[in-house]
C-alpha cells in the first residue's frame, strides 16, 4: 500500500496545486480591482503630505536646489511603502529638475503616476511631487502568500495519506494492500505464501487468486521435493534448494500485522497534530500571560523566561507522570476507550486552553491536556503491542512513531498559518478540533477489543534501582537519553520560538522554522538506523549523535541569535544529531539491557528508558527558562548544547574504555 | 468500481475541501490584509502630518487649543477624501477641540469598541515630548467592510468550482490508481500470465528426479 499511497498522495497533491493556481490568478485580479483605487489614494496622500512639506522649506527661502535631506526622505517614503515604486520632485515640463529616488536608480514602468503641485509664492516656477506605483504590487501581495499555501498543499498530501486508510475501511484497504504486496512480491521473484486476505469485494477476489497460483508453485514444488526426495537424487534437491532459495518456495510471509496496527494511525496522527499546532505559539503566549501574572504581583521576583516555563513543564511533567500509570489503565478500559477517552479530554484541555487569561488557570489547562495526551499515547502503543506478534513489534511501533513524526512535520507550519491569521485562542479551538476528531476516528476505526485484565505495572521500582544500578544502563539513560530530549524541547519547544518572535518573525515563519527538526528525522532516522546495525556501532552512533546535537548550538556563536539561517543551521544539526543517535540509543538500551541486567524483563528496561526521557522532556522548559532570563538566547543554547556534548564525550569516552568488559554491544543483528 | 468510487469521494472531497478552503482564506486574508494596511497607512500619513503642524505649533508657545487654524485644515483634509468621516483634535482629556464635523467639537471622544469606523491617531506632542492631544481620523467602517465582504464573496466564488474541479480530479486520479492495480492483479491472476511464477514453473517442469545416485 506503500507505494499506492504516495501516488494517491501525489495525485491529489497535483490536482490541488492546478486548484490553488486557478484561485492565485483569480485572487490576483480581483486584489488588482479592490487595492489598485486604494494604492492610488494613498499615493496622493504621500504626493500631497510631502509637496506640503517642500512647500513650507522653500517658504522659508531655502531654493530648491539646496533641499538637504529630500534625498533621504524620499528613500525612507519608497522604503516603507511597497505600493511606491519610486518619487520625484520634478519641473514644469515634467522632467525632474531635482531628487528622484528609485530604488534602482531611475524611474521604471509603472501602473500609474499621481502628481501633487508643491505650494509655492506666486510668480515662482512651478514644481510638483510625482510618485510611481508599483504595478507589481498586487500580484507581489499574492506570491507572498506562495510559501504558506505550498505548506498547506504539502500537510493536504500528507494528511490525505493518513487518512486514506480511514476512506478506504479495514477490510478493502487490507484488501488492496495485500494485493499490491503480492504484486510487488511477484515482480520481485518473491514467491513466499501470504496470509489470506479475508476481505469480500473485487480487491479481496483478486489477492486470493494471486495466491491460488503461488499455491500452485508451492504444491508443484512440493511434489517434485518428494520425489527428489524419494529418488534421493542429490543433485536435483540441490538445485531443488537453490530454487526454494531464489523464489522461497515452501515458505510463508509472516502476519502483516500493519493492516491491524493502521486503524491506530489516524486517530494517533489527528490527536498529535493538534498538539502540534501549538508548537509555534505556545512559549511566546505563556509569556505574555506569565508577564500578565507578574504585573499583578504573582511569581514576583522570578524571571519571565522561567515563569513562562512552568505550564510547559506542568504538561511535560504529567506526560512523563502518567505513562507508566495509563499502561494498565488503557489495558483495563480497552485501548479504543483509552483513546476516546484522551481525545476527549484534548477537546476540553484545548478548547478551554483558548479562553484560559491567567497563568494558573492555564497551567491547569495544560496537565489536562497533557493527561490526555498521555492516554492517547499510552493507549496507541498499547494497542500496537496487543495487534502485533514479537516479530512484527519492530514494524508495528514503526507506523506508530511515523504517525507523531509526520504530525511533528504538519503541525508547527498549520498552527503558525492559522495562529497569524485565527490568532491564538482561534488555533487552540481548532486544536480541540482535531482533538474531538480523533476521539471520533478512535471510535470509527478502531476494533473494540475490550477490557483486558492488566498484566501489573509497566514498571516496578525495584526493578528501576536495578537498572540504574547497572553503570553502562545508567550512563546511557543519563548521559545520552535524559540530555537528547532535555535539548530537544529546549530548542525546539522553547528557546527557538520565543527568539523568533523577538526577531519579528511571524508564527507562519516560526511554523516553518520548526519543521526542520521533523524533516531531518523523517527523512534520516530509517537509514541511520539501518547503518548503525550494519556497521555493529550503536555506542558510536549515540556519542556522535550527541556531540553534533550539542554542537548544533555553536551556529549561534558570534552575534549568530538574530540570524534565522544560522538558527535553521542548529536545528538542522540538532535534526543530523538526533537521527543519527535516536535508532541506535532505542537499540543499546535492549543490547544493554540483557547483558547488564538480565533478571529485568526488556519491557521493564524499556518503560524505565522512557520515563527517563519524558523527565527528560518535563526537565527541558525550566532549564531552558532559567537558562534563558539569566544569560539571553545564544549562550542559554549553546550552555545546553555544551553540556549534551560532554555528556556525549564522556559516554564515549566509557565506551570505548569500558569496552568489551562492560559497555560493548552484542547481539546486533545485522 | 462504483462501491470503491463511492468509499474513496467523500474522503478526497472532504480533504480537498478543507485543503481548498484554507487555501482560499489565506488568499483573501493577504489581500484584505494589503488593503487594510494601505487604508491604515494613508489615514497615519494624514493623521500624521496634521499631528506634526499641530505639535511645531505647540512649540511655537500656541497651545492645542488655541489652534484656531486647524478647524479649516480638517475640514480641507477631510473633504479630499470620500472614504474619511472626519477628523479630529482632541485634548489630553479626550475633549475634541476641532473637527472637521463642526457638531462634534466639545464631544468626549466615542471609546474605540463604541465607535464602529475606522479609527487611526497620532499623538500631537507638547514642547517638553509629553503629549498634549490626539489627532484622530475617521474612516467609513461599513464600506470598507462591504469592500472586503465583495473581496471575500469573489475569493469564494472563485475557489468553488476550483475546489470542485480539484475533487472530481483527485477522485478520478485516485480511481485511475486504483483501476490500474486491479487491472494489474486481473492480469497476474491469469494462470498463463508470463512472470516470475510462470518462470518458476517453467524451471520446476524441467526437473526429473534421476534413480538414487
Amino acid at each position: 500500500m506503500r507505494s499506492l499511497r504516495v501516488r494517491l498522495s501525489a495525485a491529489l497533491l497535483a490536482a490541488l496545486l492546478a486548484a490553488l493556481l486557478s484561485i492565485s490568478f483569480e485572487t490576483v485580479r480581483r486584489a488588482d480591482a479592490v487595492l489598485g483605487p486604494e494604492i492610488e489614494r494613498k499615493a496622493a496622500t504621500l504626493a500631497d503630505s510631502s509637496a506640503a512639506l517642500i512647500g513650507k522649506a522653500l517658504a522659508l527661502g531655502i531654493p530648491p536646489d539646496r533641499l538637504h535631506g529630500l534625498d533621504a526622505h524620499f528613500a525612507r517614503l519608497v522604503a516603507e511603502n511597497d505600493d511606491v515604486a519610486w518619487i520625484a520632485l520634478e519641473g514644469p515640463d515634467g522632467a525632474p529638475i531635482q531628487i528622484v529616488y528609485a530604488p534602482d536608480g531611475e524611474r521604471t514602468q509603472t501602473s500609474g503616476v499621481v502628481s501633487r503641485a508643491v505650494p509655492r509664492a506666486e510668480g515662482a516656477p512651478p514644481l510638483a511631487i510625482s510618485v510611481g506605483l508599483d504595478p507589481a504590487f498586487a500580484r507581489d501581495v499574492v506570491a507572498n502568500l506562495w510559501i504558506d499555501l505550498a505548506i498547506v498543499m504539502f500537510v493536504t498530501a500528507v494528511v490525505a495519506l493518513e487518512l486514506i486508510y480511514v476512506g478506504l475501511g479495514d477490510g478493502l484497504y487490507a484488501a488492496i494492500e495485500g494485493v499490491e504486496r503480492r504484486l510487488h512480491n511477484i515482480q520481485r521473484g518473491d514467491l513466499r505464501s501470504h496470509q489470506p486476505v479475508e476481505a469480500r469485494g473485487e480487491f479481496g477476489a483478486l489477492a486470493r487468486a494471486l495466491d491460488g497460483r503461488i499455491e500452485k508453485v508451492h504444491a508443484a514444488y512440493a511434489q517434485i521435493r518428494d520425489r527428489a526426495m524419494e529418488s534421493g537424487d542429490r543433485a536435483a534437491r540441490q538445485a531443488l534448494e537453490m530454487l526454494q532459495d531464489r523464489f522461497g518456495l515452501g515458505q510463508m510471509l509472516g502476519t502483516a500485522g500493519a493492516g491491524r496496527v493502521m486503524a491506530v494511525r489516524a486517530p494517533l496522527f489527528v490527536f498529535m497534530l493538534a498538539e502540534e499546532l501549538t508548537r509555534p505559539f505556545l512559549p511566546g503566549h505563556v509569556r505574555a500571560l506569565a508577564q500578565a501574572a507578574q504585573g499583578e504581583g504573582a511569581l514576583a521576583g522570578l524571571d519571565p523566561a522561567f515563569v513562562a516555563a512552568l505550564p510547559m513543564m506542568a504538561f511535560l511533567a504529567v506526560v512523563a507522570a502518567c505513562q507508566p500509570l495509563l499502561g494498565g489503565v488503557t489495558e483495563r478500559l480497552g485501548r479504543r476507550r483509552a483513546l476516546a477517552l484522551g481525545g476527549a479530554i484534548g477537546l476540553v484541555g484545548y478548547a478551554a486552553s483558548a479562553f484560559a487569561d491567567g497563568l494558573v488557570p492555564f497551567a491547569a489547562l495544560r496537565a489536562l491536556t497533557g493527561f490526555g495526551f498521555a492516554m492517547v499515547f499510552v493507549g496507541a502503543q498499547g494497542y500496537v503491542i496487543d495487534s502485533t506478534e514479537p516479530a512484527q513489534r519492530s514494524s508495528g511501533m514503526a507506523v506508530f512513531i511515523s504517525a507523531i513524526l509526520v504530525a511533528g512535520v504538519c503541525g508547527p507550519p498549520i498552527g503558525g498559518i492559522l495562529t497569524d491569521r485565527v490568532g491564538v485562542e482561534g488555533t487552540f479551538l481548532v486544536a480541540g478540533l482535531f482533538a474531538g476528531l480523533s476521539l471520533l476516528l478512535a471510535w470509527l476505526v478502531m476494533p473494540d477489543a475490550g477490557p483486558v485484565r492488566a498484566a501489573g505495572p509497566a514498571i516496578r521500582w525495584r526493578e528501576f534501582g536495578r537498572v540504574i544500578a547497572s553503570p553502562s544502563l545508567a550512563a546511557l539513560f543519563f548521559l545520552c537519553a535524559m540530555p537528547a530530549k532535555i535539548i530537544l524541547v529546549a530548542f525546539c519547544f522553547f528557546l527557538v520560538p520565543l527568539q523568533m518572535e523577538a526577531l519579528g518573525a511571524t508564527q507562519a515563519a516560526t511554523g516553518r522554522m520548526l519543521m526542520i527538526y521533523p524533516i531531518v528525522m523523517v527523512l534520516l532516522v530509517p537509514a541511520c538506523a539501518r547503518l548503525a546495525d550494519r556497521w555493529r556501532a550503536r555506542a558510536g552512533f549515540v556519542a556522535v549523535g550527541g556531540l553534533l546535537a550539542g554542537a548544533s548550538a555553536f551556529a549561534l556563536s558570534a552575534g549568530g541569535a538574530d540570524d534565522p539561517a544560522r538558527i535553521a543551521l542548529m536545528l538542522l544539526g540538532l535534526g543530523l544529531g538526533q537521527a543519527l543517535s535516536i535508532a541506535a540509543l532505542s537499540g543499546l538500551v535492549g543490547d544493554y539491557g540483557r547483558r547488564h541486567a538480565a533478571e529485568v524483563t526488556e519491557a521493564s528496561v524499556y518503560g524505565i528508558f522512557r520515563l527517563v526521557e519524558r523527565t527528560g522532556n518535563a526537565l527541558g522548559p525550566p532549564v531552558a527558562g532559567a537558562l534563558l532570563g539569566l544569560y539571553g538566547f545564544a549562550d542559554a543554547a549553546m550552555i545546553v548544547g555544551g553540556a549534551v556534548m560532554t555528556c556525549a564525550v564522556v559516554f564515549g569516552l566509557a565506551a570505548a574504555a569500558l569496552r568489551p568488559a562492560d559497555l560493548d554491544v552484542e547481539g546486533v543483528e545485522g | 468500481m462504483i462501491r470503491l468510487a463511492a468509499r474513496t469521494l467523500p474522503v478526497f472531497a472532504a480533504i480537498i475541501g478543507f485543503a481548498m478552503a484554507l487555501a482560499a482564506y489565506l488568499n483573501f486574508s493577504g489581500v484584505r490584509t494589503a488593503y487594510l494596511d494601505l487604508v491604515r497607512s494613508r489615514a497615519a500619513m494624514i493623521a500624521g502630518d496634521i499631528a506634526a503642524d499641530a505639535s511645531a505649533a505647540q512649540g511655537f508657545g500656541i497651545r492645542l487649543a488655541e489652534q484656531r487654524t486647524l478647524g479649516e485644515l480638517l475640514a480641507r483634509q477631510a473633504a479630499t477624501d470620500p472614504l474619511i468621516l472626519t477628523i479630529d483634535v482632541a485634548g489630553p482629556e479626550g475633549r475634541i477641540l476641532f473637527s472637521s464635523a463642526p457638531a462634534r467639537i466639545g464631544a468626549l471622544e466615542t471609546p474605540a469598541g463604541e465607535d464602529p469606523a475606522f479609527r487611526q491617531s497620532e499623538p500631537v506632542i507638547g514642547a517638553l515630548g509629553a503629549p498634549v492631544g490626539e489627532v484622530l481620523v475617521r474612516l467609513d467602517g461599513a464600506t470598507m467592510d462591504a469592500t472586503v465582504a465583495g473581496l471575500r464573496r469573489d475569493v469564494l466564488l472563485g475557489a468553488v468550482p476550483a475546489g470542485l474541479a480539484a475533487v472530481a480530479a483527485g477522485c478520478l486520479l485516485a480511481l485511475a490508481l486504483l483501476s490500474r492495480l486491479r487491472a494489474r492483479a486481473r492480469r497476474a491472476s491469469a494462470a498463463e500470465h508470463a512472470d516470475m511464477i510462470a518462470q518458476a514453473e517453467n524451471e520446476m517442469a524441467g526437473f526429473r528426479p534421476s534413480a538414487r545416485r
